[in-house]
C-alpha cells in the first residue's frame, strides 16, 4: 500500500449532517443518519445595471443568500428525527444545522452550519423505491439572545479531549 | 469543543441536576432512542457533571471508563509501574548536583 497517497474526492455519503437539539451558544449536534442528497445554493444575487450611457448592462452584486434542501428516507414505527424535523416545520421553529465532510470529533473535518428554516415537505412513496421527502430549507432570519446576528458560517470539527 | 455521549447518560445527568438552565439543556439534548450517540458542548457538558457532582468520573464515555478501569486494574496486580524517562532525568539532575 502507498502509505504517501490520499483520496481526493469523495462521496456524498462520507459526508454528515447535524441539526442542533441544545442552544447555539452550547449546542448538542445530533446526527441525521436517513438523509440524503443534500444540496446547497450559496452566494449573492447578481443585480443587473443599466444606464444611457452604458453599451451593456452589467451586474453587481447584492445580498448573499444561502438556500438548499435535503431528502429525508421514511422510517417505518417511531422515528423520533423525522418527528422533529415535522415539529420544527410546523411551529416555524429556527433549526440549527451543520453539514461537514466528515464526522464531528475530528478537527480535520470542514463545512457549514446555519440557522435554518424549513419549508414545504414533499413525500413520495413509488413502488419499489423507499419513501422519500424531500424538505427545503433557507437561512433564517435571527439573533442570539445577546442581539448578535446568526448567519452562514463554515463550521469545523473539534477532537473531543 | 464536543464530547460524545449516549443520549442515555444525558438523560441520567439531567435527572441529577436541580438547576432548571442545566437541566433544560439536557432535556433538550436528549430527544432520541436512548442509545443514540449525540455530540455535545464540552464546556456545558463539564458545567452539568460538576453540578450533579460527579464530573471527574463521568464526563468520560461509557467504553473509555472502561477501558480505564480495566488498565488500573492491571496495574494493580502487576505492581507500581517504573518510569525509565523520570529516572534519567534524576541521574542527570544528580550528577549536575555533583558537578557544581
Amino acid at each position: 500500500m502507498a502509505s504517501d497517497l490520499a483520496r481526493g474526492a469523495y462521496s456524498g455519503k462520507e459526508t454528515f449532517f447535524y441539526y442542533n437539539s441544545a442552544t447555539y451558544a452550547s449546542p448538542t449536534f445530533v446526527e441525521m443518519k436517513r438523509v440524503r442528497n443534500i444540496q446547497t445554493n450559496r452566494g449573492p444575487n447578481l443585480g443587473d445595471v443599466e444606464f444611457h450611457g452604458a453599451a451593456e448592462t452589467g451586474a453587481i452584486p447584492g445580498y448573499k443568500k444561502f438556500s438548499g434542501s435535503f431528502e429525508y428516507v421514511r422510517r417505518k414505527g417511531a422515528d423520533t428525527v423525522y418527528d422533529f424535523l415535522v415539529d420544527a416545520r410546523d411551529s416555524g421553529e429556527i433549526l440549527d444545522i451543520a453539514h461537514l465532510n466528515g464526522t464531528i470529533i475530528l478537527t480535520a473535518s470542514v463545512g457549514w452550519r446555519c440557522p435554518i428554516l424549513l419549508g414545504e415537505f414533499s413525500e413520495s412513496a413509488n413502488g419499489n423505491d423507499g419513501v422519500v421527502v424531500t424538505i427545503p430549507f433557507s437561512k433564517a432570519d435571527c439573533y442570539t439572545t445577546a442581539g448578535d446576528e446568526v448567519n452562514y458560517a463554515s463550521f469545523t470539527g473539534t477532537t473531543p479531549p | 469543543m464536543i464530547t460524545p455521549i449516549s443520549r442515555h447518560e444525558l438523560a441520567e445527568l439531567a435527572s441529577k441536576l436541580a438547576d432548571p438552565e442545566l437541566k433544560s439543556w439536557c432535556d433538550g439534548s436528549g430527544i432520541l432512542d436512548s442509545g443514540e450517540i449525540v455530540y455535545a458542548d464540552t464546556e456545558m457538558l463539564s458545567r452539568c457533571f460538576a453540578s450533579a457532582g460527579s464530573f471527574s468520573q463521568e464526563s468520560k464515555p461509557k467504553s473509555k471508563r472502561k477501558k480505564e478501569s480495566k488498565r488500573e486494574d492491571i496495574q494493580r496486580q502487576r505492581g507500581p509501574k517504573l518510569d525509565p524517562i523520570a529516572d534519567v532525568g534524576q541521574g542527570s539532575q544528580d550528577e549536575r548536583i555533583t558537578r557544581s
